[in-house]
């Protein structure tokens, strides 16, 4: 980011009980505080139960703000007066596993369904889903798919064109890449950098995998129990290694590898993220020499 | 305004409401609940009577007090229907033709006319109504869904030497309580996705065509998702090798009490009487002896 | 008879999945006449077409016993009164099921000359249920009936819509179109579930004939269709079978 800037998202003291008022209460989510700006892919990131579902819906409205607020481009999503559609139509949203929620039997049928509920004119239903499906890199032909007949991968990239054929400023996803193989992985997360590069976009990403918040991410925000841990640029939260593995996060294998080696008594940086830093800072100890 | 029920649909499947007050009548063996609760909605379907009505009545309020529960959560389910209740008693009294022939009219103004039977039939109507829906709020408010499948199963043993699968059927009922809260949830996810794409879900909303049309983009994952967790499941009893019910044993046994017996004793006794007594058109014989002493 | 795990796990899930459907805004839509459209019994007819009439039945029983404890405990709304006597929430519904699984059998694979028997008894029994509706109006409004007009008229229509009936039939079987199948099992298993809970309310004279006739045609009849559409969505969806089109709509 340059200049200051509105943030697309600010989500402030966010808190969020399920069953409120109820004997059963749960507490999902405690004074959070969030800002997503042009450009940003922001990483959130906690183990299951932390709230990072909760947080997510909390982005498009699909939750109101109980507690605290959340301002997407700048309009409080608690007014009761909000137009929910257009803040929904801001801010896409992908669900977990979203290949189990295609209903058409065809792909374009399904990527059509966003600009159909928009109320827009064939022609222009056409062409959002045209260029939907080359945002995520399927030709345009695949409009006339059986869904039945794709690959997993395909299946959920066909989703997430469902969701950017609303043409969305911001995108949130929940665990995108869960379930995907290493090929599938590195498709979908081509296409979230690729689409984000674009346009003052910015995206919202809640995943377990730390390869995929070091491959993306520009910030990361640490989720337990509902509040905010730690947050701050992937390499500044991958330091805190002991405080991520007591709450049972990993942190990514080049980091950890860095670590033990300290450990050991190896005079390495834990500043590491990827696998080439992490060879450059063993070719040190050998004096600089390839290995 | 998206409320925060606008998703919420667990919230509402209302099976399985349970009040764990701890009552001796919680604590009743779940097959003897079972048998009382057939043997009352019997007696009041085959009852004629509002004397009789109006002692099972008194039964099931008595039961209520001694189980601990709140009269209201058992009146919350009349509140709702009360206006309907009405209406149909007031069909009743006017509108079917059978009860006004050959009876005395007690009352007429220009096609209305109401006779001591039609008047006597809604009152029935209201009276039936409330016995039922008030027995089996008690029941259920006083069993777990546990302790129904192995009620229902148990009490349905004995048919299965006749060759019906009782213990099969038992198990559909337990798949299905299991199954229940896992597509709510999968339901809720899907029109959360859906709303995220634009759908609207916003109630109130009376049209019909645009209501059918965003049904389908939710009903068929809906189904084909329950279907495919199925088959997950199939695969994986198959797996443990599931082989039916056939010599199976029980991991929770029932046994009856004493005080279990004397309960179903005293319901069945109350259920014969209540029939019996309208058999004995004791209805007449009350209202004579209330008019004789009255008037 | 010893049902498979396949036939248990089948039953359970579209149990859950009609009481589901039976238990929140999910299985309604409303509809102008002021009582909702309801498609719950869709899991049921489903099951039976997938897994056979025992699985239908035993479907069919957990939603009437879900919709019995419902109408009692919470009732959605005030037409939930009638549904507190299990000879109506729960007898009706075992039918949907085994009559669903019937009309599948019957229509899936035919040959010529069952096409037309079956076509001639779908096209009398049509008419013998109008005929049975208008002496119901008849008993009730003979005024109305004893017009010669109205008669001729209702006459006509009773015979035209048996005709209607019977070529559709006849082309469905004979076309082999398992949509096409499934869209009259879809009907056939909704309307039963009509018809029988009707039949019950009127039997037990809890509403007079003339209340139910209009009930029946102008709920029953979309009723069934929306379980059709639904009905045949689902199981092509299910079993991949071909619905004839080739491409999105896009």
């Amino acid at each position: 980011m340059t200049a200051p800037v509105t943030p697309l998202i600010q989500v402030r003291a966010l808190g969020h009980a399920y069953l409120r008022g109820t004997p059963l209460e749960v507490r999902s989510l405690d004074d959070v505080d969030l800002e997503v700006c042009a450009g940003d892919v922001v990483g959130i990131v906690g183990p299951t139960g932390s709230g990072k579902s909760t947080l997510l819906q909390h982005l498009n409205g699909l939750l109101p703000p109980q507690d605290g607020e959340v301002w997407v481009n700048g309009v409080a999503l608690s007014d009761p007066a909000v137009d929910i559609r257009a803040i929904r139509q801001r801010v896409g949203l992908l669900f977990q596993s979203p290949e189990d929620q295609l209903f058409e039997r065809y792909a374009g049928d399904d990527v059509a369904f966003g600009p159909r509920s928009l109320g827009l004119p064939a022609e222009e239903v056409r062409d959002r889903v045209r260029k939907a499906l080359d945002d995520v890199g399927l030709p345009f032909a695949y409009k006339d798919r059986l869904i039945a007949e794709l690959s997993e991968g395909q299946k959920r990239r066909l989703a997430l064109a469902g969701v950017l054929a609303m043409e969305p400023q911001v995108l949130v996803l929940d665990e995108p890449t869960a379930g995907l193989d290493p090929q599938g992985r590195r498709e979908l997360l081509g296409v979230l950098s690729g689409w984000c590069a674009r346009d003052q976009r910015a995206i919202v990403l809640a995943s377990h995998n730390m390869e995929d918040v070091t491959a993306v991410c520009t910030y990361v925000h640490v989720l337990v129990g509902g509040t905010v841990l730690l947050h701050g640029l992937p390499r500044e939260v991958f330091q805190d290694a002991d405080l991520l593995e007591r709450y049972g996060l990993a942190i990514p294998a080049a980091t950890e590898t860095m670590h033990m080696l300290r450990e050991r008594g190896f005079p390495v940086s834990t500043n590491v993220l990827f696998t080439d830093e992490a060879a450059r800072e063993i070719e040190g100890l050998f004096g600089g020499r390839a290995i | 305004m998206a409320g925060p029920s606008e998703f919420e649909l667990l919230g509402r499947v209302t099976i399985g409401q349970y009040l764990p007050t701890g009552s001796r009548l919680h604590h009743l063996d779940p097959r003897i609940k079972l048998l009382m609760v057939v043997l009352m909605i019997t007696a009041v379907i085959v009852s004629h009577s509002l004397v009789g009505l109006a002692l099972l009545l008194a039964v099931v309020v008595a039961g209520l007090l001694s189980a601990r529960i709140p009269l209201r959560f058992a009146l919350a389910g009349l509140g709702p229907m009360l206006p309907f209740l009405l209406l149909l008693a007031l069909l009743q009294v006017f509108a079917i033709p059978q009860y006004g022939a050959g009876a005395t009219v007690i009352w007429q103004w220009s096609i209305l006319k109401a006779t001591d039977r039609s008047v006597l039939a809604g009152a029935l109507l209201i009276a039936r109504f409330t016995v039922m829906v008030l027995g089996i709020s008690l029941f259920s408010f006083s069993t777990t869904t546990t302790e129904l499948t192995h009620g229902v199963e148990h009490l349905l043993r004995p048919l299965q030497a006749l060759g019906v699968p009782a213990h099969e059927f038992a198990l559909v009922v337990n798949i299905a309580i299991r199954f229940l809260p896992i597509l709510a949830e999968e339901a809720e996810r899907l029109m959360k996705a859906q709303a995220s794409r634009g759908a609207d879900f916003g109630r109130g909303q009376r049209n019909f065509i645009a209501r059918t049309r965003r049904l389908l983009p939710l009903l068929v994952p809906l189904f084909l998702v329950s279907l495919r967790r199925a088959e997950q499941l199939i695969e994986a009893m198959e797996a443990r090798s599931y082989l039916g019910g056939k010599g199976r044993t029980h991991l929770i046994s029932l046994r009856a009490r004493p005080s279990d017996y004397v309960a179903l004793v005293g319901v069945a006794g109350l259920a014969a009487l209540v029939v019996q007594l309208s058999a004995a058109n004791a209805d007449a014989f009350a209202w004579h002896w209330l008019t004789d002493r009255l008037l | 008879m010893n049902p498979t795990t396949r036939k248990i796990v089948i039953a359970g899930a579209m149990s859950a999945l009609s009481v589901l459907l039976g238990s929140t805004v999910l299985g309604f839509i409303p509809w102008w006449t002021g009582t909702s459209l309801t498609f719950m019994t869709v899991p049921v007819i489903v099951g039976a077409v997938l897994e056979g009439p025992w699985v239908g039945l035993a479907i069919g029983f957990v939603l009437g016993a879900s919709s019995l404890v419902q109408a009692n405990i919470a009732p959605r709304g005030p037409g939930d009164v009638i549904f507190t006597n299990p000879l109506i929430s729960i007898a009706p519904r075992l039918f949907i099921g085994p009559v669903s699984w019937l009309v599948h059998q019957a229509l899936r694979d035919q040959d010529d000359s069952l096409a037309l028997k079956v076509a001639a008894v779908a096209g009398s029994l049509v008419n013998v249920i109008l005929v049975l509706v208008m002496l119901g109006l008849h008993q009730s409004t003979p005024q109305t009936l004893g017009n010669p007009v109205a008669r001729t008229l209702m006459f006509a229509a009773g015979v035209g819509s048996a005709l209607l009936v019977a070529w559709l039939v006849y082309r469905v079987l004979k076309g082999d179109r398992a949509p096409v199948t499934l869209t009259v099992v879809g009907m056939a298993g909704s309307l039963t579930n009509t018809i029988l809970v009707l039949g019950v309310i009127g039997l037990l004279q809890i509403a007079p004939w003339t209340a139910l006739v209009p009930i029946a045609l102008f709920n029953g009849l979309p009723e069934a269709v929306v379980a059709a559409i639904i009905t045949v969505a689902v199981v092509t969806a299910w079993r991949g079978i071909d619905t004839g089109r080739t491409g999105s709509t896009v």
